[in-house]
Formats: C-alpha cells, structure tokens, sequence
C-alpha cells in the first residue's frame, strides 16, 4: 500500500525514498516465499520471451538490424496475415459479447442454485479439451456431417453453403471457443449491478425496455469491454481453429509463428512477429486501461473510479446514443399495449422472459453439447469417422489401448499435468500469500508480471521457451514439459487463491495466535484447511490447463516424450480417423472426473459456510 | 388508549384511501411470507410496518411497489385496481434502503429521470429538479454523482427523486437502515418534516422500533406474514393486543397468572411472585380460571416502602443496576425467582439503590394490561 497509494503528483524524491524505504522495510524480509515463484518465472518466462524478441534485432554477425521488420512490412502475405487476423479476432469478439451477452444477464439475474448449475454447463467447453472440441466440429461441419446434412435438408440439395475449411468453420469453432470466457467475466461485472436500481426506474414509471438501456445496459459496460478485451487478445494468438477447420484464407499469425520454426526454423523472423503480436496485446489493454479506467477487472462494475473528461464526454455521447434504443423499445411496448393492454386484475405474461430463456438454453447448448458427438462416434463399426455411427464395436478402442504411441501419450499427459499441478499450486500459492498478506515494493508491478503469461500470446511463450530449452537440452524432457507449463497455469492459480486469501478472515489467524498456536501451527491447522478449497480448485484448474496443453508441447515433445495433445494434433493435420474419436472420449472422461472432483470439494467446504 | 385511537378513525374515514390493501397473500414455494394481510392508507397518512426480519413486511412493500406480485387479494391505488399493473404503471415513490440512486447519472439526471419517463418538456424539468432540491437544502449538488455525496446527502436525494413526480404514495423501505445514529435521528425529523409540510402518504417500513413510534401515525405490526396489530404508536405501546406486540416494543414486564376474582372492573390474578390488580374496561375478556400474561411496563413501578399498603406490590432483591443518565434501570428477583425490571428516572439527589439491597415494588391499577397466553406451539 506504501508505494501505490501515494498519488502521483508526489515529488519524485518522496516517492523514491519511499520506495528505498519499501525495499528495506522489515516486511520486505517476510515476503521472501514469494522471491522462488519470481525467479522461475524470470528464468522460464521473462528472460527467454526478451531473448526472443531481442533475437529480432540481431543480424546473423550481432549487429544490431532491422531486416526481419522491413521484410514482414515489404512482402504483402504478412500484412494480408495480420488483416486476416484482425479481422478474425473482431468478429469473434463481436459474436462472443453479443451472444454471451444476454447469457450473462441471465445468470446474473437467477437464483444462486441455478446460476451454479448454468455456470457448470458453461463451463464444460473451458475444461474439455480444446482439441477435443476443434476435432468434434470438425465431425459436426465436415461435409457429410449432421450440420450439411440439416442444411441440405432445410434448403434443397443444390443449396451451395459451406460451413467448414472456411471463415465460418473458423467462427464456429472460436467463438465457441471464447465465449464461456465472455461470459464469465460479464456475468461477474453484472453481479455488482444492484437489481433495486433497475427496480426504482420501474416504480418511477420506466418500462423494462427503458430501464434496461437508460440504467442496466450503460452500468454493464465495464464488465462488456473488459470480456471484449480479454475474447480479442486471447483469439489474437489462435492457431487451432484456423488450421483445422479453415482455409489457407484464414491463416492467422500464430499459424505464421509455428512455420517458421517448425519449417524453416527462422528464429528471427518468428522474433520480429511474436513482438508484433505482444505489442497490438500490449497496445489494446493499454487503451483499454485509459477509456475504461480498470483492466479486466469485474469489481467497479457501478461507475468508473475516476471522472476524467474524456470519460464524461463519452458518457453524455452514450446517454445520448441509449436513448433511441430506449425509445425504440418503448414505442415497441407502446404498441404491444395498444394491442393488448395490460390488465390490473391478472398478471401479464412474462413473455420476454421465455424469450430470455430460449435464447439461453440455445447459447448453452451451442456451448457444451458439440463435444459430446465424440462419443457416439468412437463406437462405430465402420472403418471411417460417420455420424451416426455405423454399427458398434470396440474397435477402436482396442486401437488406442493396442497402441504404445496413444497408451505412452495417455500416461505421459497424466504424469506431466500431475506435476505441473503440484509445482504450480506450490508457487502460485506462495506468491499469491505474499501479494495478499505483505506489504510489497510495487506490488501492482509484481502482480502483472504473474499475470502476463496470460496476456502474452502462448505461442510466443513457447516458441521463447523453444529456444531456451533447445539451448539448455531441455527438449524432449518431462522437466521441460513441466516447466512449459507451469508458466501458463501459474496466472490462473494466483488469481484463484489471491481471491479466496482476500476473503479469508485474518482475524482467524490471530484468534489461533491468542489462543496459544505457532505461526507453523496457525499455517497448517487453520490458515491452509480453510483455504483447501480454493487451493484445490487451483490445483485442478492447473492440471487441466496442463493436461489440454498443446502450444508449448508441440516444440518441447519429442520422440518418446509426446504428450497426448501433442499426438492429437499430428494425427488430426494428417487424417482424423475414429480412434481419436476414442482418445477423445478418454480425455473428456478424465476432464469430467476433474470437474466433479472439484464441484465435490467445493460442495462439501459449504457446508461449513453456513 | 381513546382519544388518539378515535382522532384517527375519525380522519381515516373522512380521507380518501390512497391505499387498500384487501386479503392480500403471498407464498414462496413452503415459506408463507404475507398472509391474508388487509390494510388502508388514508390520504396524508404516515403508516409504518414494523416487524421482526422475516415478518413479511418487505414482501408487502413489494407487492404494493408492483415488484413481486401477489398469489391472492387485491391492491388499489388512489381509488383504482391495481393487483398486477406493472410497476411503472402504478403512480408510486420508493425510496430503498441504498437509495438505488443511479450511480453514472448526475443528482440533476436522478431526480429528472421520473419526470423523463413522463416526457416532461426540458424547462418544467429544470425548474422542477431545482424546486426539490430546494425543498431538501441541497441546491447545489445538481452537477455531481451520487457517490460524492455523503450517506445523508445521498438520502436526502432520494427523497427528492420521490418528491419531484409527486406519487400517489410514497414507499420506504428502511431508508434509514444505511446511516449512523447521529444522522438518522436528523433524517427523522427531516422526513417528518417533508411528510407534515407537504402532505405526502408515506408507506414506511422498519424494523426499528423507535423509528416506527417516533415516525408514524398510524404502526401495522407485522408477525409470520400476518397484520398484528394495526394502531396508533401509542395504543400500540400501551394497549397492545398480544404477547407479541406487547415484548416487540418498548421493555416490558410479562408475568404468568392466572384470574382469581372479577369484580368492579377489576381482574386479580394471581402468580407464583403474589398477587396482580388490574383495571379493565371490560370483565368479560377473561373468566376466572383462565391463565393470563400481565403485562407492566418497567416505567410504570416505583420503589415504594415495605411498610406500606398498595394494591400491586412485590418486594425482592436487587440483582443488578444499570445506570443510564436519566433513567437507572433495576433488575429484582422476587423470592419465587421472578425477575422484575424498573426503570426509574434519576437525578443527583436520588439515593443510590445497591445490588443485593431488598426494595418492594409498585405500581397502579391501571397500568397492567392482561393479555392472553400465546399458543405454545408458536415460538
């Protein structure tokens, strides 16, 4: 709080000796767990991502050069990328908020039983595996698959629309892909949104269609551009979705990135493009950060914090600009009274309301079921991928336990994601105690460097790593593979035990400490099983992300150490057959009994909350 | 009781009903939350529902609000049936316990917003805004946003953002609830104010008690989703019809007995501390035989000496003493075990009373009050 609360018009040589003073505080001392999570992420994250993009400026004899800039600007097929790529993320993002949109208001609006339960089936897409999802529309879309079979169906035989190897096979797959994440982050601004204020428009005579647009829908907005920035930096980096259900007409940049290296092994050129990536990230939070004022943050979801006069003119541009919605909703509900007025002796019929839900069990559908169509088809009897199966039969299944290459993938995956769990819960949590518990030298500083492996695109992340570990002979390594990522769910588990930390009640700690306990003795019989939940849920959220991780594994694998995604993916850019089918109704077994592990923990920690 | 009682029955009758509320009901799932609850609002009048959490009280706010609509009954507004009109139909005022003032709109946007639903032109709004800021002393917080208002300020908002459109009614939902205790005593008086200068109904809800009687023309009290007692504060303190009513408000004396004699409208009763005189309107109430609660309210006994001879006297000894500035407040245990709680005014000359001293207590006839027992099966 030292450092950060000081305003910034503070003279220099305050705020410095304040710093020299935070730096030496005796606190400062105490926060050392968090100097082991620092340093891996120094090591494993900062300094190999620096190395890469100074790799960019370097010509072959040292020199400091700027040819891999002037060539990515000079030859048309990376502009072209990078349009394409824009505009693929635009469009995601576009379709995410507005589809997530009033799924979020939904949730947020439900009873807390309900919300749980829809939030779980939300969910399902973020804890199946990504491939596994990218391969079940690439059944569901491809050619004699259900979806040209209904649309032949609807609009005759000579109907000409392709839903796949194209732009929309790619929005499919990726809004799919991203939308639970914009929905999430929605739904939690929402939540802050106090429902008595929509309430006191409708008792001082705003109908629901002027409410919503003139109160809910401007007090909304923080929590709509915080889940628009994270869709549209997160899709920046996809290179799944294009490659395996698009054309080389949606080749994205990511995609660009893997060919370089893996092809033709341009360490330079990948440089230059991974920095062009990092930087449009870096340039969209940072102008996120100054309209809206809070990145990311679901919290000050009720007015911004600050009132600077940008922010006031666009607020009175949006009020104007609301305005025709409203009045447009209200000459529509003009209308609809005219037609049928509303009756003071029997209730009206809620009919937005089953609209509401409609379109809210379609999203949901939209969103968990697609995986599902895996498991019909690992069971067919026929030699190829057809939905519905021909026949059934274990065939298939025989295939994937028959083979070593699927059996060792399987194993290894289990094994890394194991350990990469443990080595992630132990440092995340550490660092999450000091960043909650101590006072820190710049501590906004520290919790943005944990939280930048979210922000860098991955693929930048593991090419950087590719190249430091090929230095170090970490490649083909389950110490590599741990490594790689750890660094991507170490983000994840700070967050989740940063958060339930903030919620725990220090004054437990204290009580114990009245009471006669050691500081050890507070950590482990009070402090840790109060927090079990938290920390197990984040332990879990990191095996998955590492059990489903493909990016890093795609260089790090090699030979014998190929984990299963990695397997996957080769198979899948070949030939899909049907015993991925069978892999991947393994995984999304393995992932469900992870999800239920966790709702179970969960389950039975609240009972002590009330 | 009397006087009051009758002033207000006098003027509920010759006032327009602002308000009727008639057998309304309301259940969610197994939980009744209002039950066949029946009430009216005369014009001008200040009525409070006070209850425990969980009494109903909310949910009846609600249903007259047009925010949960009811499963039986019906609700008139100003003379018209207005059951399941829609909130923005109604013609009312709320003011929330937060406030609910809309926090990216400025005080001027707040207060205008009801006047826009109305499609107001801009100038009678401008001049209107500025009327009720006026009317609560704060017109020169137009251009800011709520959240740079203090809790008092915000308050205050609030029932200029009621007061612009002039409701048929105006509801509170425990405004006060949010504020410290220094603020909300003036914010009382602030509210009594705008209710007596201007003559607005007010539907009020709390569960403050003081804050009702100090408030209120007439009290609802409410209890498991059904209307207690509906009365004016001070029959409501002084006459109340149960058990209930009678611990809810103020501090009270509850002694088991049972009558013994009635003659000369006056009951005996007698419990395991003595004997109870008391004075009643009417004997038939109760038969002799029957158990009663005797209620006496602590202000109402004296200490008084042993020697002498009074119709409601018990002596004990003195468990403990709470001095409280102007009053002391005496805790007695009789020799049965019967505690007895007094509250006595003080002053410099008052002898100080110790703990463990023996006093006898007193009090007069026409300060008990009999009640009927509450049914066991009720908590």
């Amino acid at each position: 709080m030292t450092s950060e609360s000081l305003p910034d018009i503070a003279p220099l040589h305050r705020r410095l000796s304040g710093a020299w003073r935070a730096l030496f505080a005796p606190d400062w001392k105490r926060s050392w767990p968090i100097l082991v999570p620092l340093l891996f992420l120094g090591i494993f994250f900062v300094y190999p991502v620096a190395d890469l993009l100074l790799l960019s400026f370097r010509a072959p004899d040292g020199a400091l050069s700027l040819d891999q800039y002037a060539k990515v600007a000079t030859t048309p097929v990376y502009s072209q990328v990078f349009f394409i790529t824009f505009k693929i993320a635009i469009m995601v993002t576009v379709l995410c908020v507005a589809f997530g949109y009033p799924v979020a208001y939904f949730l947020a609006n439900t009873t807390p039983k309900i919300r749980g339960r829809l939030i779980l089936l939300v969910l399902v897409p973020f804890w199946t595996s990504f491939l596994v999802r990218t391969f079940s529309w690439m059944i569901i879309l491809s050619y004699n698959g259900p979806a040209h079979s209904a649309v032949r169906f609807l609009l005759g035989d000579e109907a000409k629309v392709k839903l796949i190897y194209n732009m929309t096979g790619v929005m499919i797959g990726t809004t799919q892909a991203l939308m639970p994440l914009a929905i999430l982050v929605m739904t939690g601004a929402m939540q802050n949104i106090d429902r008595n204020l929509v309430d006191a428009a409708a008792t001082m005579g705003a109908r629901r269609g002027q409410a919503f647009w003139r109160i809910y829908f401007p007090l909304s907005m923080p929590g709509v551009a915080a889940a628009a920035l994270l869709t549209f930096v997160t899709s920046l980096g996809f290179f799944i979705t294009p490659a395996l259900l698009g054309s080389p007409g949606e080749t994205m940049i990511a995609q660009i990135i893997l060919t370089q290296i893996q092809e033709l092994l341009n360490w330079r050129l990948a440089g230059a493009l991974s920095l062009i990536l990092l930087i449009i990230a870096l340039v969209v939070f940072a102008v996120q950060d100054r309209l809206i004022g809070s990145t990311g943050s679901t919290q000050s979801a009720t007015a911004t914090e600050d009132i600077t006069a940008l922010s006031r003119f666009l607020g009175r541009i949006g009020q104007a600009t609301l305005a025709v919605p409203g009045w447009l909703t209200d000459k529509v509900a003009d209308l609809i009274e005219q037609i049928r007025p509303p009756r003071a002796d029997r209730p009206v019929r809620p009919v937005m309301q089953w609209v509401l839900r409609g379109f809210v069990t379609l999203v949901v559908l939209f969103l968990a079921s697609p995986a599902l169509v895996v498991i019909p088809v690992s069971f067919t009897a026929g030699n190829f991928i057809a939905l519905p199966p021909e026949g059934f039969s274990l065939r298939w299944y025989e295939t994937y336990l028959g083979s070593t290459l699927w059996t060792q993938a399987t194993v290894l995956s289990l094994v890394i994601a194991m350990l990469a769990g443990i080595l992630t819960t132990v440092l995340g949590t550490a660092a999450a105690f000091v960043l909650v518990r101590r006072q820190l030298f710049a501590k906004r500083l520290v919790l943005a460097l944990f939280l930048s492996p979210l922000i860098v695109p991955r693929m930048v992340t593991a090419v950087a790593l590719f190249y430091l570990f090929a230095k170090i002979g970490l490649i083909g390594t389950i110490t590599g593979l741990v490594i790689g990522h750890t660094i991507l769910a170490l983000p994840y588990v700070v967050v989740t035990v940063m958060s339930v930390l903030k919620s725990y009640d220090v004054r437990l700690d204290q009580a114990a400490a009245t009471l006669g306990a050691s500081p050890l003795r507070v950590l482990s019989q009070v402090t840790l099983p109060l927090l079990k939940v938290g920390i197990i849920s984040a332990f879990l959220f990191a095996f998955v992300t590492s059990f489903d991780e493909l990016t890093i594994a795609l260089f790090t694998s090699a030979g014998t150490v190929t984990t299963l995604p990695k397997a996957m993916w080769s198979d899948l850019i070949l030939q899909a057959n049907p015993t991925l089918a069978a892999v991947s109704t393994v995984i999304l077994i393995i992932a469900t009994v992870a999800v239920l592990c966790s709702e179970a923990v969960q389950r039975r920690a609240r009972r002590y909350s009330k | 009781m009397g006087l009051d009682e009758r002033a207000a029955d006098v003027a509920a009758v010759q006032k327009v009903r602002k308000l009727d509320i008639r057998a309304v009901g309301k259940r969610y799932r197994s939980v009744i939350a209002v039950d066949d609850v029946s009430l009216e609002v005369a014009d001008g009048e200040f009525l409070t529902l006070l209850g425990p959490s969980g009494s109903g009280k909310t949910t009846l706010l609600s249903i007259v609000a047009g925010l949960v609509l009811p499963d039986s009954g019906e609700v008139h507004i100003d003379g018209r049936l207005a059951t399941y009109m829609p909130a923005h139909k109604r013609d009312i005022g709320m003011v929330f316990q937060n406030y609910a003032l809309f926090p990216h709109l400025s005080v001027f946007e707040n207060i205008a917003f009801p006047l826009r639903m109305r499609k107001h032109r801009e100038a009678h709004i401008r001049d209107e805004v500025a009327r009720v800021l006026g009317i609560v002393e704060l017109p020169h917080v137009a251009d800011r946003l709520p959240r740079q208002l203090s809790g008092g300020q915000q308050q205050r908002i609030a029932l200029a953002r009621c007061m612009v459109y002039q409701p048929s009614i105006t509801i509170m939902d425990e405004p006060l609830g949010a504020l410290d205790k220094g603020l909300r005593d003036t914010m009382q008086l602030e509210i009594k104010r705008l209710h007596q200068q201007y003559g607005i109904t007010v539907l009020y809800v709390t569960h403050d008690q003081e804050e009702a009687l100090a408030l209120s023309d007439r009290i609802c009290l409410m209890r498991d989703g059904r209307a207690e007692q509906i009365a004016p504060p001070s029959e409501l303190y002084f006459a109340p019809r149960s058990v209930f009513a009678a611990s809810f408000i103020g501090d009270s004396n509850l002694l088991d007995g049972r009558v013994v004699s009635a003659a000369e409208g006056k009951l005996v009763v007698d419990g395991s501390y003595g004997r109870i005189v008391a004075e009643v309107e009417e004997t038939g109430a109760f038969d002799i035989g029957d158990e009663v609660v005797a209620l006496v309210r602590p202000e109402s006994i004296r200490l008084c000496g042993s020697a002498e001879n009074r119709e409601n006297m018990v002596s004990g000894v003195v468990d403990s003493v709470l001095f409280a500035g102007g009053v002391m407040n005496l805790f007695v245990r009789t020799n049965d075990g019967t505690g007895f709680q007094a509250k006595l005014l003080t002053s410099r000359t008052t002898g100080a009373v110790e703990r463990g001293a023996r006093v006898s207590l007193s009090w007069d006839i026409r300060d008990v009050r009999l009640l009927a027992p509450e049914a066991s099966d009720d908590k």
